[in-house]
């Protein structure tokens, strides 16, 4: 497993990729705590071709089929230690209108609930291939983003015919709505 | 200036040496019982669990300290009974790095600092501990009926020897959360991450006491 530094760039050189995220449910009184990991496939205007690219727990497959979410993991009860939500990426199908793939992970109602990734202990995010199940890139969401509520993880980017993987760790104190706001506002 | 951290925050632990503090109002509705909150430490390994029973420290550990000699261990028999036991005595670990407190069970300690008081040095840390919880209980919550509902302006502060006076401290957190369910909470904690010890916020509450955190880490 490689330690990135953010901004740090991989070559990627892959066919298959899965975006793996993972926490332990909460133990103690109050609420569950509810990770989400999302998707936004966008053109060389940086913005989605259309919304059903943007892939999310409402959303769970992008029109080329090519990156596919597991489904919603609302108290990280999937998995004990491992993944609990997975968005897979099958880099041969992606819609020629896509120049980049940036994936997020962001606390579903973190203001109304009172949470941040501090508080969600073993929380990570994983980039790895697919084929060997070897990790490409992972953030300990708890311990590098502790006050922060949604972070842009990374993006797989193509150059030339090639898709490259960029690891960006930045953590923001919004939600997904931030992302949308962004990328399809 | 003190550094407020909030729930789930983590920061680095810039000393090795320092006082643990820790202050509540106590209740003024005066109950039948009084109001006995108990702070203690769990010295964990890399399992999550307590290295062994001498790393819990509290009101009733085996391995204790005299106030006026802090250097030397001594066994709890010394002691004739219990409650000069937890009231002339400090707990403390088999490497003298976590000194608990001399216990207060009415919260008379202190009007508006700090009611019990541990000293940590993280040097003398025994190599495998890898994080140390603080966390508060309420002694006999169940017998008394009490929860932290009642406990007003909690906090936990941690400063270097001799900078005591409010403001002055490396890091503090105050417990704005209401736990009116909870009978204990896991405070903080101290823990090693990449070759250095870091702190961070937790806020964690139990509806059980310290028999609940002693099921948990141990």
């Amino acid at each position: 497993m490689i330690n990135l530094q953010k901004g740090q760039r991989i070559e990627i050189g892959l066919s298959k990729v899965g975006v793996g995220l993972g926490w332990n449910p909460n133990e103690s009184t109050g609420f569950d705590f509810d990770l989400d990991a999302s998707a936004f496939m966008l053109g060389s205007n940086k913005k989605l071709p259309q919304d059903e690219f943007f892939v999310f727990y409402n959303n769970q497959i992008s029109p080329d089929k090519a990156v596919e979410s597991s489904g919603d993991d609302t108290t990280g009860g999937n998995s004990d230690g491992g993944d609990d939500e997975t968005l897979t990426v099958d880099l041969t199908k992606v819609d020629s209108r896509i120049q980049e793939i940036v994936f997020t992970v962001t606390i579903h109602e973190a203001v109304a609930r009172k949470q941040n990734f501090g508080q969600v202990h073993n929380s990570y995010i994983r980039i790895y291939d697919a084929n060997i199940n070897t990790d490409i890139a992972r953030y300990d969401l708890d311990e590098d983003f502790s006050i922060e509520t949604a972070v842009e993880f990374g993006r797989l980017y193509k150059k030339g015919a090639e898709w490259k993987f960029e690891a960006m760790g930045i953590g923001y104190k919004g939600g997904l709505q931030y992302f949308v706001d962004k990328y399809i506002g | 200036m003190a550094v407020n951290l909030i729930k789930g925050e983590n920061r680095i632990l810039p000393m090795n040496l320092f006082h643990v503090g820790l202050g509540w109002d106590v209740n003024e509705d005066a109950s039948q019982f009084d109001f006995d909150l108990d702070v203690a430490a769990f010295m964990i390994g890399s399992n999550k669990k307590t290295i062994s029973d001498d790393y819990l420290v509290f009101y009733n550990s085996e391995k204790r300290v005299k106030p006026d000699d802090l250097k030397t261990i001594v066994p709890s028999s010394l002691w004739p009974n219990n409650d000069d036991l937890r009231q002339f005595s400090r707990p403390v670990d088999p490497e003298l790095s976590v000194i608990g407190s001399i216990d207060d069970e009415d919260g008379q300690t202190s009007e508006d600092g700090d009611d019990e008081t541990m000293d940590i040095d993280l040097s003398k840390v025994r190599s495998d501990v890898q994080e140390i919880i603080i966390n508060v209980s309420i002694y006999e919550y169940q017998k008394r009926k009490q929860n932290f509902g009642q406990v007003e302006r909690a906090y936990v502060r941690l400063y270097k020897p001799g900078h005591d006076k409010e403001g002055e401290e490396e890091y503090r957190y105050d417990l704005t959360e209401d736990f009116s369910t909870c009978a204990s909470i896991e405070f903080c904690r101290l823990y090693r991450y990449n070759g250095e010890w870091k702190i961070q916020a937790l806020g964690i509450g139990h509806k059980g006491g310290l028999e609940e955190l002693v099921s948990k880490f141990m």
